[in-house]
């Protein structure tokens, strides 16, 4: 029962240990670091273009697209030699020899 | 000159101080850095509980700052705009350090040897009073196993001394909402606590 209390007593005094807490302060010259930082690449377009290609989402995207255009190239591809094929066999059956023409020549 | 030595601005100047960062002016930027630094560092620190991680967020709030004032239309406080990218900016380190931590759990399955080998030491507010720095860094410990929505309303509320009306301005929702946030965040802990202290004896 005394335990009970006590921890109760222990949960409240910690609950409380916050009161009174002073704001945090940066170590002194925090803005010659920033700029150092702001000069020196940090805001340089190729490093912000990398991290946003660097990014899972964004690299997995590129490489659906490119191999959607990928698949797309092929598949044309293919659907184009179909036609070409087709259209040969088409000018191959129109082809019709000379003797088809004339059985009775000898 | 020592960064430090800049004195605080009246909050009615804060419309003519963002209205010359917009037009490109430095020493307007530098006035303003140097005299929220402490806001924004204290809430990064309530957050992130790591004093080299808050830094660091701190910076990248003032670069966000710089890039994106443009977007800053008025219709809050300018505090209450960098409590909010300060607060957005922690939450990703949080969720990163999570996703690593998962990354190197992982790897570490696999007979990879970039696990965390051991917990980083307790957090101690270089804020907090001397005769309550232990029993602070155990309510840390405890608010890092908060959810997230409570443990920003309880951080800033309790950490930074943020009003729940700014709250509410900050995380867009109501106070009442804020209220019943806070109420269940001191009701986790407590049972976080309780369970802490019977485990220990």
């Amino acid at each position: 029962m005394d335990a009970k209390k006590d921890i109760s007593l222990l949960t409240d005094q910690v609950l409380n240990s916050l009161d009174g807490i002073q704001r945090a302060e940066t170590q002194p010259f925090f803005y010659t670091r920033l700029k150092a930082r702001m000069e020196g690449g940090e805001l340089n377009e190729w490093n912000k273009w990398m991290s946003i290609l660097s990014r899972p989402v964004v690299s997995l995207g590129i490489l659906l697209v490119f191999l959607m255009i990928n698949g797309y190239i092929i598949f044309s591809k293919m659907e184009a030699e179909k036609e070409v094929s087709m259209a040969s066999s088409d000018y191959a059956a129109m082809q019709v020899s000379y003797l088809d023409n004339n059985p009775e020549l000898p | 000159m020592p960064d430090s030595a800049v004195k605080y601005v009246p909050r009615s100047d804060e419309t003519d101080l963002v209205a010359r960062l917009k037009q490109g002016d430095e020493s307007a930027f530098r006035l303003i850095v140097e005299t929220r630094k402490d806001l924004v560092y204290n809430t990064a620190l309530g957050l992130l509980q790591n004093a080299g991680d808050a830094e660091d967020i701190t910076q990248e709030v003032f670069i966000k700052v710089y890039e994106s004032v443009h977007q800053f239309k008025g219709e809050s406080a300018f505090s209450t705009w960098l409590y909010r990218i300060a607060v957005t900016k922690s939450l990703e380190m949080i969720r990163n350090r999570k996703r690593k931590k998962r990354f190197a759990f992982i790897t570490g399955l696999f007979g990879e040897s970039n696990e965390l080998r051991h917990d980083p030491p307790d957090f101690v507010h270089p804020g907090v009073q001397l005769d309550n720095r232990e029993k602070a860094s155990v309510l840390f410990k405890a608010i890092e196993k908060l959810p997230e929505n409570q443990r920003i309303a309880f951080t800033l509320h309790k950490v930074e001394g943020v009003p729940y009306q700014e709250i509410s301005e900050i995380m867009k929702i109501t106070v009442s909402a804020v209220e019943s946030l806070i109420h269940r965040a001191k009701a986790n802990l407590r049972k976080w606590l309780e369970d802490f202290y019977l485990n220990e004896m």
